[in-house]
C-alpha cells in the first residue's frame, strides 16, 4: 500500500471512525426494514434518485386483496392454488382453507380448460386482456367468470397471479337487453303492420309473423272470444301453431282444456305471464309444450270499444323468458293492436255511414228524377187527356153539320128523280152546304187556337174566356141536356194565359158535365158566376150533381185520383187545373158542397 | 112489298131538336113518302105530348135532345100504342147506349146511324110500313 503509506495514524484512525459510522447507518436501516418500518428506499446514483420498493410493502397490497369483490388468486406453476382471497372462495362455495392446494382448473367447465391453459401459460408480453369462461362451483352451478392472469415470481419461481370476475349480472342484464330488443322488434312490427293494413284477420297474422320472425318467439297467435260459448277460435297463428291444434280453448276456468295464460289475460282484460310452462300438474299440457319448445308465455289482451274481443299470445323458448320490464311492452302492444281495431272499426262505421249517405244521395237523386220523369209523364197524360177532351167536343160539334151535310148532298139525285132539280135548288143546297162547312172550319179555328201555347201573359177577360170555353163544349153539354147558365156580375180582367184558363174551366165543366151523366140527375144544370172579391177575380162553377163525397173531397186535386174508373178518368184534369190557377196565376183553386152540388172556386 | 096505294094513311112523327137537321129530314121523307101523314117534334118532351094527340104509326127519332131524349120518349110512346114502329137515328158513339136500352127492355125496331144514309134510313121506314100494312 504505497499510497497508503504516506497516510499518518491521525487520518487512518479518522477513516476508520467514519466507516464505523456508516456501518452503524446501514446496520439500522437493515434493522428498520426488517421491522417492516420502511416502505422503500430512495437511493442516489449518478443517473439520478432511484426507489427501490421493500418486501415489507406488501400489507397494504394484501388488505385490498382481501377485501375486493373479484376473486384473486396466485398460483403455483403447475396451478396449485397457494392463495386465494375469500371473494374467490365464496364464489365458489369452498371453504377458503379447502380452495388452497387445490388445482385451479378444478373448478372450470371441461370444454374451457383449453382456454383456460392458453391464458394462464401466459408471459408479460401476452397476458394483456381476459377471457371469458365458465366457472362451477363446488354446488355445481355455472357461473361465467371473466378471468384475467399475470406471471408472478414466488420465492424465485415463476407463478400465475389470476383475478375471476363474476360476470352474472352484467350477462343477466345483457340478457334482458336481448329480450326487450326483441320485444321491440316486435312492437314495433306491430306498429308497422296496424299502419298500413286495415283489414283485422291481416292484421293478426302479421302480428302473429312479426313475433315469430323478429321476436324470434317459438309461437304466436290471436285468439278471438265468442261471447256466447265462452270459447276462444284461433283468428291467426305463426311458428308452432301444431300446439294448439285439436285443442278446443276455453275462458272457463272450471274446464280443462283452459290455456291459463289466455283465459285470465281474456277474463280480466289485462295480461298474464307464465314463466315456466312445464310447472303444471298437467302431464298432457306439460307434454305438449316439451314437444314443441314452449316453455314460457305471455298474453295480452285485445280490446274493442273498450270490451275484451280476444288475446295475443306469445311463447318463448326458455323458462322465465318475461318479466316485469316486458310488461309495459306487452302492454304497449296490446293497447296497439286494441287501438288499431278501433280505428278499423270506426273506419268500417265512418266507411259504412259514408256508403249509406252516398246510397242515399243517389236514392234522392233517383226520387227527383223519378218525380220529374213523372212530372212530365203527369203533363203528358194530362195533355193527352186534354186532347181526348177536345176530339170528344169536336165530334159533338161536327156531328150535327156533318149529318146536315150529309142530308144535303144526297138531296139532288133524290130530287132529280122526283124532277125537282132546278138552279135554284142547286144554288140553295150550295149555300147551306157552304154554312156548314164555315160553321165546321170556325170549330177547327176554335179549337187550334184553345191549343195553341200562351207565349207570353196577356190581360184577357174572364167572361170572354167563359164564353169561348162554352162554345168548345157547347154540343158535348148540350149532348146531356146540361143547361148552362152563367152570370156575370162583373167582368174583371186576369193577366195571364187565356188557354190555360181555358182549360181550368174546360176540365171543371167536363167533370161536373161527367158527374150530372153518371148520377143521371133530372134537369142537369151548371151555374157560371163571374165577379171579384176582394179585388180579385172570381169565378165559381156550380152544379146540382149532388156532390162529392167527403172521402173524395181531400184528395180530389191528387194526381192520378179518379172516380170516374180506369176507362174514363185520368185522374189528372183537377190536379193540373189547380198547378195551373196555383202555380201558374198564383190563384187559388178550392172545392166546396154546396145544397145540391158541388161549387168549385177560382181565384186569381 | 105492300101495295101502298090501297095501304091507309100511316102517319109518322119525326123527333130532332136541331133545327136544320128536323127540316132535311122533313123535306127528303115527304118527297120519298108523299103518302105519309108527317109531323115534327123537338124533343123528347114535346113528341111525347104531340104522340099522345095524334099515335102516330110510325116514329123517328134523334137520340140526344133536351128535355127528355130519344130513348126515354121511345119508352113512353111504347107504352102509349105499343105497335108502333119505332126508327132511331144515332150516332155510332151512341149505338151502345141504345143497345144497352134495348137489353134492358126498350122496344126499337129499327135504327139508322148517322150520319144519315138516305137509303138505310128509307129502307127502315120502307120496313115499318111494310109491317104495319095489312098482309
Amino acid at each position: 500500500m504505497p499510497k497508503n503509506s504516506n497516510k499518518s495514524r491521525e487520518q487512518l484512525l479518522t477513516e476508520m471512525e467514519e466507516l464505523r459510522s456508516r456501518l452503524e447507518e446501514t446496520e439500522e436501516v437493515l434493522r428498520a426494514i426488517q421491522n417492516g418500518e420502511v416502505d422503500a428506499l430512495v437511493v442516489t446514483r449518478p443517473v439520478g434518485e432511484q426507489i427501490f420498493t421493500l418486501q415489507g410493502a406488501e400489507h397494504p397490497y394484501r388488505v385490498l386483496i382481501e377485501t375486493m369483490n373479484e376473486g384473486a388468486a396466485m398460483l403455483a406453476p403447475d396451478h396449485t392454488i397457494m392463495y386465494c382471497n375469500s371473494s374467490l372462495a365464496a364464489l365458489l362455495q369452498v371453504p377458503l382453507e379447502r380452495v388452497m392446494g387445490t388445482q385451479f382448473e378444478h373448478y372450470f367447465r371441461p370444454g374451457d380448460l383449453p382456454l383456460l391453459n392458453r391464458r394462464l401459460q401466459c408471459t408479460p408480453s401476452t397476458c394483456s386482456g381476459s377471457e371469458e369462461l365458465t366457472l362451477v362451483n363446488g354446488k355445481g352451478d355455472e357461473i361465467p367468470v371473466l378471468l384475467s392472469s399475470c406471471t408472478v415470481d414466488i420465492a424465485g419461481s415463476p407463478g400465475v397471479g389470476v383475478v375471476v370476475t363474476d360476470i352474472r349480472t352484467r350477462r343477466h342484464a345483457e340478457k334482458t337487453i336481448l329480450r326487450l330488443n326483441r320485444l321491440y322488434a316486435v312492437l314495433s312490427g306491430i306498429n308497422h303492420a296496424v299502419l298500413h293494413i286495415s283489414d283485422p284477420d291481416d292484421i293478426f297474422r302479421e302480428v302473429c309473423r312479426v313475433a315469430v320472425v323478429l321476436g324470434a318467439f317459438r309461437l304466436a297467435w290471436v285468439g278471438l272470444l265468442d261471447k256466447k260459448t265462452g270459447m276462444v277460435q284461433v283468428a291467426a297463428g305463426s311458428g308452432e301453431t301444431g300446439y294448439l291444434e285439436g285443442i278446443p280453448l276455453s275462458v272457463d276456468p272450471v274446464k280443462p282444456e283452459t290455456i291459463g295464460s289466455l283465459a285470465c289475460s281474456i277474463r280480466e282484460g289485462t295480461y298474464h305471464i307464465c314463466n315456466d310452462l312445464l310447472d303444471t300438474d298437467s302431464r298432457r299440457w306439460r307434454e305438449r309444450a316439451l314437444g314443441h319448445g314452449l316453455y314460457a308465455a305471455a298474453s295480452i289482451a285485445i280490446k274493442q270499444g273498450g270490451e275484451v274481443v280476444g288475446a295475443l299470445t306469445i311463447y318463448a323458448d326458455e323458462r322465465n323468458f318475461f318479466d316485469s320490464q316486458q310488461v309495459e311492452l306487452l302492454q304497449q302492444m296490446g293497447s296497439d293492436i286494441s287501438f288499431t281495431l278501433d280505428n278499423i272499426e270506426a273506419g268500417v262505421l265512418r266507411r259504412k255511414a259514408e256508403q249509406a249517405l252516398q246510397r242515399e244521395t243517389v236514392e234522392r237523386l233517383q226520387a227527383v228524377e223519378e218525380l220529374r220523369l213523372k212530372e212530365q209523364m203527369l203533363i203528358q197524360q194530362s195533355r193527352q187527356a186534354a186532347l181526348g177532351e177536345m176530339i170528344g167536343n169536336i165530334a159533338h160539334q161536327w156531328r150535327q153539320p156533318l149529318n146536315n151535310l150529309a142530308l144535303l148532298v144526297q138531296q139532288p139525285p133524290l130530287f132529280y128523280d122526283l124532277g125537282a132539280v132546278n138552279k135554284e135548288f142547286l144554288a140553295g143546297q150550295a149555300t147551306k152546304a157552304m154554312e156548314y162547312i164555315h160553321h165546321m172550319s170556325r170549330t177547327i179555328d176554335d179549337f187550334r187556337n184553345f191549343f195553341k201555347p200562351d207565349k207570353e201573359k196577356v190581360d184577357f177577360r174572364v167572361h170572354e174566356e167563359v164564353t169561348r170555353t162554352l162554345s168548345l163544349m157547347e154540343a158535348s153539354l148540350k149532348g146531356q141536356e146540361i143547361a148552362i147558365q152563367v152570370v156575370a156580375l162583373e167582368d174583371p180582367i186576369i193577366n195571364g194565359y187565356p188557354n190555360e184558363f181555358s182549360q181550368v174551366l174546360l176540365n171543371i165543366l167536363a167533370n161536373a158535365r161527367d158527374a150530372l151523366a153518371e148520377r143521371a140527375v133530372p134537369h142537369p144544370k151548371v151555374v157560371i158566376t163571374i165577379g171579384t172579391e176582394r179585388d180579385r177575380a172570381l169565378v165559381t162553377i156550380s152544379d146540382n150533381a149532388g156532390g162529392i163525397a167527403d172521402d173524395v173531397m181531400t184528395r180530389i186535386f191528387d194526381p192520378y185520383f179518379s172516380t170516374k174508373g180506369a176507362h174514363q178518368g185520368t185522374g189528372l184534369g183537377l190536379f193540373m187545373s189547380k198547378t195551373i190557377v196555383e202555380k201558374n196565376m198564383g190563384g187559388q183553386l178550392t172545392v166546396r158542397n154546396l145544397a145540391d152540388g158541388a161549387e168549385f172556386r177560382i181565384e186569381v | 112489298m105492300a101495295d101502298l096505294q090501297n095501304a091507309p094513311t100511316w102517319k109518322l112523327l119525326l123527333v130532332e131538336d136541331d133545327k136544320d137537321t128536323r127540316e132535311l129530314l122533313l123535306t127528303i121523307l115527304r118527297a120519298k113518302f108523299p103518302d105519309l101523314d108527317i109531323f115534327t117534334a123537338v124533343n123528347g118532351r114535346d113528341a111525347v105530348e104531340q104522340f099522345k094527340a095524334l099515335l102516330p104509326d110510325v116514329v123517328v127519332t134523334d137520340v140526344n135532345m133536351p128535355e127528355m131524349n130519344g130513348l126515354e120518349m121511345a119508352g113512353v110512346v111504347r107504352k102509349i100504342k105499343p105497335a108502333v114502329k119505332i126508327v132511331v137515328v144515332t150516332a155510332d158513339t151512341g149505338k151502345d147506349a141504345l143497345e144497352r136500352a134495348m137489353r134492358e127492355g126498350l122496344a126499337i125496331d129499327h135504327y139508322v146511324l148517322k150520319p144519315v144514309d138516305f137509303q138505310h134510313l128509307f129502307h127502315a121506314v120502307e120496313l115499318c110500313l111494310a109491317e104495319l100494312a095489312p098482309v
